[in-house]
């Protein structure tokens, strides 16, 4: 037989030995959604194990497959550990398909492209966000101490996370806690000398060295967001919720104090130094304002919490701290209570919410506080309490379980535990994104965001917390106005920074809906 | 030159024994996939079952990897992304027919995708028009239809439906490691001619990729054969510590060794038997040097006029000058001249083949005649090795006795420092290395050829002759039009108006560069500097910085970036 023709492929046989069909599996429910792509519930038909198929989204089929899913797929394939999401393997569609209109989807090359994740029941904002939901003191150190375990196994590995937030930590029914969503993952050498993007992180949780500009980093960015998420455990709420990236920094230094060649040695050559400098001498209130937290978690948050980015304690560090070797011990995942599913992303109401959610942030655009009429007394003036509708419905292919908080309470509950309802997306709609940003966005940890894609999403900043604490708050720094989206930015000049990748097009227009 | 591959090698250092070695093994499990036996390879692949022979199949590896080397240099991508692509290609006809599937096709998708893999992405747009020019270059309007809106298109439609081809075939493992950084880190613990070794072993890891070693032997296998090769080619004892030899730090076996080596050696073997590539290769490798011109072009007429006569025992006599003078130029170069040499054949195959229709089936025809002499030389050798049974073995062990003998009389004033049975061994891998490389073992082995298959070789040898000499003049009119598509397409082409040797110096020096940006860290990482995005005043100043060669690419990349602006 001859050889092939020219510019002939074998683009019918599906060898055994290469991927599997997306027809291997039947999806159950979607679970996520958002510029990234759709997140599915999925069953494998001919095993039955229920899986998670995260679609990869061919927005800019100029550049073929894209990057940043190169990325994401090369560093996945390295990590094998207990507390980092595994992918199991990656599917492919024969047909174009059709998106949830009913259209058919841009993507005219031979269908879509899935990555085949274990499934996971959580993701630790939607169960925080859960009515009634309080987490425990062992519960909080079982997940904070799985959380820098798996987060430690990648920075031994040079990985960088650089999107580390609630909806990306997924939890199980044994109560396993996995990072999640490696869209934003990047590979690092130790000598420092890459220059990588300082547009990562999704903005309540960016360390204060990216939001000055630096590129040179490593992975003390992901503990910045480590703490975050800690303080935010303890705290029941975001503790950096700004709104774009002045007021982000200008949250972080009021609590952090401002920064300066003394605590943090080099740090008026980072680019924006001078330019977000403070109006007013600032001093660190971290331990003022959480005064009230464990004094061995106070002590950990505080080296979490380090502005300077060389003296942040790292993940290995911070396992051997003592919080999480003083009683209360963390508790096995396997005795914490089962939860009915709960993902950021799930029902048609919450999107009804979303709706209703959005109509309030319009008619409060004139940014006066009108604390909701069911907000209960001990709750903090200008927090808005969103009352949910009831358990979800069940999942197929899970238990259905009562909803219950945990059975019983090791040592004295501090603080109402909770958190957020929705993140922002990075920086300023009309502002200069950086594309990888947008990328690995998303409320839910398989990489979707609570948005749609088109459109204005909830209101930025709005907290849950139906069920108080038998304590209230004493963030008095949180007292003021609730966060109002701005339109316009600063960095309106830093388009130019775009990567030589080419991952914009599409994203331009998914940018410029936000405007609307 | 710590990290050439940043970020790119998994580290195993976790708190957790369990946890590392859990990794590991998966590790294991994925690359297992992609590795194994020669025999499996060369018997069992999908071209096989389609009716490709097994020396087309390694005419068309070969074709694929001078393609990618050449759109490969062209495009400035630095050596890892090159191997990567040939990698990938190497993998991608593991599973699939080459009745199926046009290799070069194939070929530019894994450049286009090796290229994101190794963070040094090339836009498609840049990919296909090189790509195109390299594969009509003898067509001189090629250069001007690709810029033809429809013709575009349908290749970019091609290209990208080629790459989910691609991937699924390869099952998304796109994790690659190469031999670079393990041979970089084994020679910096010698004290002994570093750079040298490093720049020999180089080269011979990139021309290994021609071979199917990398889907037999892991890249730090691959590593020691060619660090192995280097000391031999360049006379340097390597270190041994005691007892301790020094590859054992490679954690590779001397069975392994042995094999990696001598598949490597048959790459130069199979280029030079033939006489007739032998006075070609001389004649271009003598590049500028007249005096070496005319005399080659003097043999080559003397000898064809005494074939016409058909005197048998003159064609013989005949035969044995040009191998002389080409061993005579091996022995003054270095293993960079092996690398053009290889290069240059393949080129000719590579014209060759692009041949219109008709002729390409009686091309094909002569070069499957070339190939076949080629073919049953390999025969015998791997007759020689697969038919051993034990009364053979012993046969083998007396040969190599008598060989072992022979050489210690030859080089009495050489002392052999190894135990008995690694002086079997690496003295057999001597006598191949002297084979591929040395004038006298050249000339034994290739009188003994002759002597058993006279009435053959005669005939094919007249062949040949004929062959190269239309193959010269068809290669010398392909490099002039290389040139002028070269010059066309892009205005900073320097070498637009140069004659062709310069433009062979310059692809040489093109792959020192190369070796250069892959052997300094600051290179290396310095890919990652285009395709990340960052304030304008770093990306002012990595522009500042960026060598020569990348500003167009820059330059396009901001073009391209502004032109969608205004598209929004």
């Amino acid at each position: 037989m001859a050889i092939a023709a020219p510019g002939q492929l074998n683009v019918n046989e599906s060898p055994i030995w290469g991927s599997r069909s997306v027809d291997c599996f039947e999806k159950l429910e979607q679970i996520g959604e958002g510029t990234y792509g759709q997140v599915y519930m999925a069953k494998e038909i001919k095993t039955g194990e229920i899986v998670a198929l995260k679609k990869i989204r061919m927005d800019n089929e100029r550049e073929g497959f894209p990057i940043t899913a190169i990325r994401e797929i090369k560093i996945l394939k390295k990590l094998h550990h207990e507390n980092v999401i595994k992918l199991k393997e990656i599917v492919t569609s024969q047909g174009p398909e059709k998106d949830e209109q009913g259209k058919p989807d841009g993507n005219k090359y031979k269908g879509g492209i899935y990555m085949v994740f274990e499934y996971m029941d959580h993701d630790l904002t939607g169960l925080a966000d859960r009515p009634g939901m309080r987490f425990t003191v062992p519960q909080i150190k079982c997940y904070m101490r799985q959380l820098l375990t798996g987060l430690h196994y990648c920075h031994v590995n040079q990985v960088l996370h650089r999107d580390i937030k609630g909806s990306n930590l997924l939890i199980d029914n044994e109560g396993n806690l996995k990072l999640a969503d490696f869209g934003l993952a990047r590979s690092f050498s130790n000598d420092q000398n890459a220059n990588l993007t300082n547009r990562v992180i999704t903005l309540w949780y960016r360390p204060p060295e990216l939001l000055l500009g630096t590129t040179k980093y490593g992975p003390a960015v992901d503990m910045w967001s480590v703490g975050c998420i800690f303080a935010e455990l303890l705290q029941g709420k975001p503790i950096f919720p700004g709104k774009d990236e002045p007021e982000q920094l200008n949250k972080i230094y009021e609590l952090c104090g401002a920064p300066n060649e003394v605590n943090w040695p080099g740090v008026s050559k980072i680019p924006y130094y001078n330019k977000f400098m403070p109006t007013r001498p600032m001093k660190r209130r971290l331990r003022d304002v959480f005064r009230h937290f464990d004094h061995h978690a106070l002590e950990l948050l505080e080296k979490m919490l380090t502005l300077d980015p060389s003296q942040r304690i790292t993940a290995k560090d911070a396992l051997d701290a003592e919080y999480f070797w003083t009683d209360p011990l963390p508790c096995d995942p396997k005795s914490l209570p089962k939860y009915e599913s709960s993902h950021e992303f799930q029902t048609k109401k919450k999107r009804q919410q979303q709706r209703q959610n959005e109509e309030m942030a319009k008619r409060q655009k004139m940014q006066h506080p009108q604390p909701h009429t069911r907000l209960p007394p001990i709750q903090q003036p200008g927090q808005h309490a969103q009352m949910r509708s009831g358990p979800n419905q069940p999942i197929h292919g899970s238990q259905p379980q009562v909803s219950a908080g945990p059975t019983h309470h090791y040592g004295k509950p501090r603080g109402p535990s909770g958190g957020p309802g929705r993140y922002p997306p990075n920086g300023n709609p009309g502002g200069g994104y950086s594309h990888p940003n947008r990328a690995g966005q998303g409320g839910s940890g398989y990489g979707s965001g609570p948005y749609p894609p088109q459109g204005r999403g909830a209101p930025y900043g709005s907290n849950s917390m139906p069920g108080g604490g038998p304590r209230g708050s004493g963030a008095s720094g949180y007292v003021g106005a609730p966060n109002y989206p701005q339109q316009g930015g600063p960095y309106g000049g830093s388009a130019a920074g775009r990567g030589s990748n080419m991952m914009g097009g599409n994203r331009n227009q998914q940018q410029y809906g936000w405007q609307q | 030159m710590t990290g050439l591959m940043p970020g790119e090698l998994p580290h195993h250092g976790t708190p957790d024994g369990n946890s590392g070695k859990s990794s590991q093994d998966k590790q294991e499990e994925s690359l297992g996939r992609w590795y194994m036996s020669r025999k499996e390879i060369e018997e069992h692949s999908p071209s096989r079952k389609d009716g490709i022979d097994l020396k087309k199949e390694t005419y068309l590896r070969k074709s694929y990897c001078t393609f990618l080397q050449d759109l490969g240099m062209r495009l400035k991508v630095p050596q890892v992304t090159i191997a990567t692509a040939i990698i990938f290609c190497h993998r991608f006809f593991l599973r699939q027919s080459h009745a199926k599937n046009d290799r070069r096709t194939i070929a530019t998708v894994c450049m286009f995708l090796a290229g994101k893999v190794e963070e040094t992405p090339r836009p498609l747009k840049d990919v296909i028009l090189v790509s195109y020019e390299i594969i009509h270059k003898k067509d001189p309007a090629a250069a001007q239809r690709i810029k033809q809106k429809e013709v575009y298109e349908q290749q970019k439609e091609l290209i990208l439906l080629g790459e989910r081809v691609v991937l699924a075939t390869l099952g998304f493992d796109l994790n690659v490691q190469h031999p670079y950084k393990p041979l970089v880190e084994a020679i910096k613990k010698f004290n002994v001619a570093k750079n040298a070794l490093a720049q020999v072993a180089w080269n011979f890891v990139n021309d290994g990729l021609r071979t199917s070693l990398c889907l037999q032997f892991k890249p730090h296998h691959i590593a020691a054969g060619a660090i192995f090769l280097a000391a031999k080619f360049l006379k340097v004892k390597l270190p041994s510590d005691g007892e301790k030899v020094w590859w054992q730090e490679f954690d590779v076996t001397p069975r392994q060794l042995e094999e990696v080596s001598n598949q490597m050696l048959e790459l130069y073997e199979q280029n030079r038997l033939p006489p007739a590539q032998g006075s070609e290769v001389e004649g271009s490798a003598g590049g500028t040097r007249a005096a070496s011109k005319a005399p080659s072009a003097n043999e080559e007429q003397a000898s064809k006029q005494i074939s016409s006569q058909a005197p048998q025992h003159s064609s013989v006599e005949r035969t044995a000058v040009p191998q002389r003078g080409t061993e005579n130029q091996s022995n003054d170069g270095s293993a960079e001249m092996g690398s053009d040499i290889t290069d240059h054949n393949l080129d000719i195959r590579e014209s060759h083949n692009s041949e219109q229709l008709t002729h390409q089936d009686n091309k094909r025809e002569v070069s499957n005649r070339s190939k076949s002499g080629t073919e049953r030389d390999q025969d015998r050798i791997v007759g020689t090795k697969e038919g051993a049974e034990v009364g053979r073995r012993d046969e083998s062990a007396l040969n190599n006795s008598g060989s072992n003998v022979g050489r210690n009389l030859e080089r009495r004033e050489v002392p052999l420092g190894h135990s008995p049975n690694e002086a079997i061994k690496i003295d057999k891998d001597k006598l191949k290395a002297l084979a591929a490389m040395g004038k006298k073992r050249k000339e034994q082995r290739g009188e003994m050829a002759l002597k058993k298959d006279v009435m053959d070789e005669d005939d094919l040898i007249e062949r040949e002759l004929e062959d190269g000499i239309e193959l010269a003049v068809e290669d010398e009119k392909n490099k002039r039009e290389r040139r002028q598509n070269w010059s066309k397409p892009d205005g900073e082409d320097h070498h637009g108006g140069e004659n062709h040797e310069e433009t062979r110096d310059g692809r040489y020096m093109n792959m020192k560069v190369q070796f250069q940006k892959d052997m300094d860290e600051d290179n290396a990482e310095e890919g990652e500097m285009i395709d990340d995005a960052s304030s304008s005043l770093n990306n002012r100043k990595r522009r500042m910085g960026s060598p020569p060669g990348r500003q167009p690419e820059m330059k396009k990349h901001l073009d391209s970036s502004y032109h969608n602006d205004l598209a929004e």
